[in-house]
């Protein structure tokens, strides 16, 4: 009986509209059958809210903003982290397609409504539905998505609800304590508080991942943690730090391509604020577009490199030739150095070389460690335009 | 600390080889424990198995009772003469975000029977998680973040003090296959709790329901469904019934409940409230059975039993001094009185020492009484009699399961004599006290209670003397017990040899008191 | 450095992990073991170093006997982790940073600067390697005794695999000491490619072990799979010591076996043994082959010890064998018909024994 003191504080006042719209009970509920019923029609009844037009949108008026930290009968700050969490983490359902699950989590951005979540095909049923903290249903609506980021925006018609005011994931340092709210396999049900898990923030790093067997588009800096969020359900859900701030969102479960492992991780907060700054200037075309029509970057070609692609199936990034006066020429590179690193990103074959110079700006400068014999070098190289 | 933890854990293994099993928990010293039902379930035929301790050694292992569709087992290991047993937490007093540790034997990795420690935080609480049909269903149960894996089932849930708060059963798992994702799921040591006399009687237990469904109306919860002949019916529950408190917890959703209901045992009292027409009211119900579906002839391990109700009386024996009565004793005063007037009068009882158990008994007949015709005698001699002048314990005796009474977990002792007349002795659970006498028939077991005043249920060492009795004719009684004149004699003279109920009993003798 | 945060160790360990705190966990227990977290990782991190590998091919695992199957988990691409074993260039990792038989090595010291690495030994049964680069000066790690980190205590492990600029982290508990027949010490730390090869330190910087998948199986590829079980897996300081002393000698060294197959099941208190005046030891249960035939051992033998340590359980004949290599000579005592006798034994590798003796014991 611990969640009631949590609970209570943002139970919705009694009010006679709230019964109104539901039919009262007929005789003819009562069940003929004989024996004994308990997992009968009312046991495994999940969704008391369910049936009929969800009820007393707008009805919703007593001041529901919490000072954070404030006025809670928490014992530590994790279990104040816990409750701030739980009342602005929303349970999402949706259409099951295939392996895609049928539900997830979001975070409230705005006491209107605003939902910011991660892409995920269930989201884009016509009976998408926003469970709230308290139990409350609402049907929810996309207003904007970033196909890049892999972040939805929702709307809810609700008004006065608990939100999380967007700050930093700066403030959060390697080895802080942070608390994760989400409701992977749907456990929590209704009114009921969703999951949260407990970890440190375990390093940041810049994502690369697949996604079943597809390359993840989203490829910025992430919040690697020190907890299991990579579990059906949990993506959208929120990340805070022990004053109950929101640091960051539950990421899409992907496959890391450096460890190949499930990645549990979060997108830094600054990803949805930017996510939502672009939403509210419109910048984020209806549908957005595809990652596909970036332009084309540089290529190895392109900074006077020729590269020993050619071979098995692991390429080492050896450089065949290097163009006289070339930028890699200017930058000291030589035939046969191996390239190991690109700006930090490791390259270990010439596919990742190509890619890692793709993302390169035009004009900037870059750190370069390559291996000559048995010498380990580095090199600074500076980008030129590329070639039309 | 965590040493003295891992020394009441136990990894359980189906065989020799050890090539399957899980993990358990002993809750006394006496070698018993308790573990996953679907841990032990793959041995329930020759009910043999093994048990690994820190220690490093292997023990003979056998199951006691077993509870399919809360998934719990009971076991009792052998070979040793104490054992360490984990105290038990209030489960009820958790809160999420609270660290806990599991212990067990996940993946077997356990080559020295040294359980694996984890700690996480509880996650969540009031889970509920589907059984199958009736079967290992988790419902109130506690989710937490701590790793559970395949071979966890059946260890233990510490909290920071290295009590045991749940048994861990279940996890979450899929697409990564059967390894832990930070979702695992312990049942509460509370559910069991109410399950534990019956499982150390090596019963077969069952879950109870009430026979009503409700359906959430705004915040509230009404009873819209009310099966005929049901619990819920015949205590007179209705339809439109606003439902507020189920067994004294809250209820506002459906699935509250579900997990208020799915967590009590099958015969057992629950109190309702609820609003009816403005005012609230307030019943007591008594659940119905919820059968398994379980295709499993469980036999009630009759030695065992029997031992268990010589452990039950011994325990009770020496701290009420009882048995050192003789003959002269054998009678004392009752004062009776109504429960609502002041006064009462004095009735003297003789209790026959050479007497049948159940001879007094046979005048009471069925239980159609009304109040002039209460045979006080009668009654009062058929309830203390077996425990003053206890034989040896015979067939006629059983331990059948628990009940609750003023929230006190009981063990329920029963006798059924040749005439149909069935008598019941209820202990609690914790410390063995007596709680309640019962004497009824097939039709109506517990027609006549006797139950021992409140203020008399933290039991020191005496036999309690202020009863109140319920009886069919609707009247309640206070009954003050005159002195049996034995309190102050030694028990020096205690006949060893007839107190001693069974071969098999544990040990606990320990002679003087 | 090394005693960095020393007032908070014992606190710490009654308050989240140790189990005799009146209270739940203390309020702050969460903010004060971030710092102590942070100052034990800036006392381990001067050793750990990043490695980097180029080339080789994913290796096919062999799920049993070397029948070629599925690999069970793909190694990635991304770098891994090491300890610094030696100030002159030693640097103790895991075996499984090179399953795919890279050509090219490379350390990356703390201070960044980048070295190219020589692979010394690998030895895949207890999951570790050793590399040499060309160096001085290098900063050795406190190690613990594993006695030093009871169950219970906290555990970091640290790894490059994420490819982070500073080791990324993962906070546990010491789940057991001794596990893996006694070479391991397992935690519910996080061990994973993140940082296989990586410390696992206790909360006073002191080096506990080397982070390696393991399982119940016998492949590193198969047993990486349990990266999130919280079931994690570091070889302590005192088998470390003994293995990478072989390892030195540039050698990979095998494992070890007898060439008998044992009685598994172990004594049961309070059930008398079929043979009473067998002493505590281990029944031989078939006719024995290579070097225990040759030495003489029958099938119905006991084994009793082991270079004289008593063997009452095959558990404790698979420590003893674990701790040696193919070719080591071991003295075995055994029971024959009310006798004690001995024997000398050189262990075979499991593939000079084909098709014979298989499991268990070895």
């Amino acid at each position: 009986m611990s969640s009631p003191r949590v609970r209570d504080a943002f139970d919705p006042p009694v009010s006679a509209g709230r019964t109104a719209s539901v039919p009262m009970v007929s005789s003819a509920l009562a069940p003929a059958g004989t024996g004994i019923f308990r997992h009968g029609p009312g046991r495994r009844r999940r969704f008391p809210g369910a049936r009929g037009v969800p009820f007393l949108i707008g009805l919703w008026t007593c001041a529901t903003r919490v000072p954070v930290g404030a006025d809670h009968a928490a014992d530590s700050r994790l279990e104040t982290a816990i409750q701030v969490a739980e009342q602005r983490t929303v349970k999402l359902h949706g259409g099951a397609i295939g392996r895609e699950h049928g539900y997830g989590s979001g975070v409230l951005v705005s006491s209107d409504g605003l939902i910011v979540t991660t892409a995920a095909a269930m989201l884009e049923s016509p009976a998408l539905r926003c469970v709230l903290a308290d139990g409350r249903r609402f049907p929810a609506k996309i207003t904007a998505r970033d196909e890049e980021h892999q972040l939805v925006l929702l709307k809810i018609d609700a008004d006065g609800l608990p939100f999380f005011e967007l700050g930093e994931s700066s403030r959060v340092l390697v080895g802080d304590w942070v608390v994760a709210a989400a409701n992977p396999f749907k456990v929590a049900q209704g009114n009921e508080p969703v999951s949260f898990m407990v970890g440190i923030l375990s390093g940041r790093t810049v994502l690369a991942a697949r996604r079943r067997a597809q390359d993840f588009p989203y490829r910025g800096p992430i919040l690697l943690l020190d907890m299991i969020v990579a579990t059906p359900g949990s993506s959208g859900g929120a990340v805070v730090d022990l004053d109950g701030r929101l640091v960051g969102l539950i990421g899409r479960p992907v496959i890391g391509a450096q460890t190949n492992t499930w990645l549990n991780y979060a997108l830094p907060v600054e990803v949805v604020t930017e996510f939502l700054r672009a939403a509210d200037a419109g910048e984020l075309a209806q549908p957005a577009p595809a990652a596909a029509s970036r332009p084309h970057g540089l290529t190895p070609e392109d900074l006077g490199l020729r590269l020993f692609d050619v071979g098995g199936r692991v390429r080492p990034a050896y450089i065949e030739r290097v163009r006289g006066g070339s930028p890699a020429a200017l930058a000291g590179l030589r035939a046969d150095d191996l390239v190991l690193s690109v700006g930090g990103r490791a390259t270990a074959t010439c596919d990742e070389l190509r890619e890692t110079v793709a993302s390169l700006q035009p004009g900037s400068t870059v750190a370069l460690v390559v291996k000559r014999g048995e010498q380990v070098l580095e090199l600074t190289l500076t980008t030129t335009e590329p070639a039309q | 600390m965590v040493a003295r933890a891992a020394e009441s854990v136990v990894c359980i293994f189906s065989d020799r080889e050890r090539s399957s099993g899980g993990s358990g928990v002993i809750i006394s010293e006496d070698g018993t424990g308790l573990t996953n039902f679907h841990v032990v379930q793959p041995f329930l035929d020759s009910r043999e198995g093994f048990g690994g301790l820190s220690d490093g050694k292997l023990y003979p292992l056998r199951v006691l009772g077993i509870d399919p569709s809360g998934d719990i087992a009971m076991f009792r290991l052998s070979g040793r003469e104490r054992f360490v047993a984990a105290p038990l937490a209030d489960s009820d007093a958790l809160h999420v975000g609270q660290w806990v540790a599991a212990m067990g034997n996940p993946f077997l990795v356990a080559e020295d029977f040294t359980p694996t420690l984890t700690v996480g935080i509880i996650s969540g609480l009031h889970r509920y998680q589907e059984g199958q049909g009736n079967l290992l269903e988790y419902a109130d149960c506690i989710q937490v973040s701590t790793s559970i894996n395949p071979g966890n089932s059946g260890g233990p849930l510490f909290d920071m003090d290295g009590r045991v708060i749940g048994i861990n059963g279940r996890a979450s798992f899929e697409e990564r296959g059967r390894v832990n994702v930070g979702l695992g799921y312990a049942v509460t040591i509370n559910q069991v709790r109410r399950f534990l006399p019956g499982l150390r009687a090596g019963r077969l237990v069952e879950h109870g329901a009430l026979g009503a469904t409700v359906r959430g109306v705004g915040p509230e919860l009404m009873v819209d469904a009310i099966q005929d002949f049901s619990a819920a019916e015949k205590c007179g529950l209705a339809l439109g019934d606003m439902l507020t408190h189920v067994a004294g917890r809250p209820v506002r959703t459906p699935n509250e409940f579900n997990n208020v209901q799915a967590i009590l045992p099958a015969d057992w009292p629950v109190r309702l409230q609820f609003m009816r027409d403005g005012t609230l009211h307030a019943i007591t119900a008594r659940t119905d059975r919820l059968t398994t579906g379980l295709p499993l002839v469980y036999l009630v391990d009759l030695e065992h039993n029997h031992a268990e109700i010589g452990r039950q009386l011994e325990r009770f024996e020496q701290r009420a001094r009882i048995r050192n009565a003789d003959a002269a004793a054998a009678s004392c005063e009752l004062r009776v009185g109504p429960s609502d007037a002041s006064g009462t009068q004095p009735i003297v009882v003789r209790v026959g020492a050479d007497a049948d158990a159940c001879l007094g008994l046979h005048s009471l007949g069925p239980c159609v009484q009304d109040a002039s015709a209460i045979d006080w005698s009668a009654e009062w001699g058929a309830i203390c009699h077996p425990l003053l002048w206890p034989p040896r314990i015979e067939l006629g005796w059983e331990l059948i399961g628990g009940d609750e009474i003023a929230g006190c977990v009981a063990s329920v002792v029963e006798r059924r004599c040749a005439d149909g007349v069935r008598l019941r002795w209820k202990f609690a659970y914790d410390d063995d006290a007596l709680l309640q006498a019962t004497i009824g028939d097939d039709q109506q077991p517990e027609c006549i209670r006797w139950t021992v005043a409140l203020a008399q249920q933290s039991f020191n060492g005496a036999w309690p003397t202020a009863w109140v009795r319920e009886g069919p004719e609707g009247r309640t009684w206070i009954v003050q017990v005159g002195s049996f004149s034995v309190a102050d004699a030694p028990p020096a003279s205690r006949p060893t040899n007839a107190t001693e109920p069974s071969a098999s009993a544990p040990s606990e003798s320990g002679g003087t008191p | 450095m090394s005693r960095v945060a020393l007032s908070f160790v014992s606190w710490l360990a009654v308050g989240a992990a140790g189990l005799s705190a009146p209270e739940r966990s203390p309020p702050v227990a969460e903010d004060a073991l971030r710092d102590v977290v942070r100052a034990a990782t800036a006392t381990v991190a001067p050793s750990i170093v990043r490695i980097d590998t180029i080339g080789g091919v994913q290796p096919v695992e062999r799920a049993n006997d070397s029948q070629p199957a599925e690999a069970a988990f793909r190694t990635a691409d991304g770098p891994t982790t090491g300890v610094v074993w030696s100030s002159d260039g030693y640097v103790v990792t895991s075996s499984f940073n090179f399953s795919r038989d890279p050509s090219i090595i490379t350390v990356t010291l703390h201070d960044g600067s980048k070295h190219v690495a020589r692979l010394v030994a690998r030895d895949r049964v207890s999951r570790l390697a050793l590399l040499k680069i060309e160096a001085e000066g290098l900063p050795v790690p406190h190690w613990l005794p594993v006695e030093a980190a009871p169950p219970g205590s906290w555990a970091i492990a640290a790894g490059f695999g994420h490819g982070t600029a500073e080791p990324s982290l993962s906070v546990g508990v010491i789940s057991a000491v001794r596990r893996m027949n006694g070479v391991a010490v397992q935690t519910d730390a996080r061990i994973s490619p993140a940082n296989y090869g990586g410390p696992l330190f206790n909360i006073d910087g002191g080096v506990i072990g080397i982070c390696v998948p393991m399982g119940p199986g016998e492949d590193e590829i198969a047993d990486a799979q349990w990266y999130d079980s919280g079931i994690g897996f570091a070889v302590h300081y005192e088998h470390l010591s003994d293995r990478v002393a072989r390892l030195m000698t540039g050698r990979d060294p095998r494992r070890g076996v007898l060439g008998v197959t044992f009685d598994s099941r172990d004594a049961v208190a309070g059930i008398p043994e079929s043979q009473p005046d067998a002493p505590a030891g281990i029944r031989i249960m078939a006719p024995p082959v290579g070097p225990a035939a040759a030495a003489g051992l029958q099938e119905g033998d006991v084994v009793t010890r082991i270079d004289g340590v008593p063997t009452p359980r095959l558990v404790d004949v698979r420590r003893q064998l674990v701790r040696r290599a193919a070719g080591d000579r071991v003295a075995i005592e055994f029971w024959r018909a009310g006798q004690t006798r001995t024997a000398e034994i050189a262990l075979a590798a499991p593939e000079e024994l084909r098709p014979a003796a298989s499991q268990p014991g070895g």
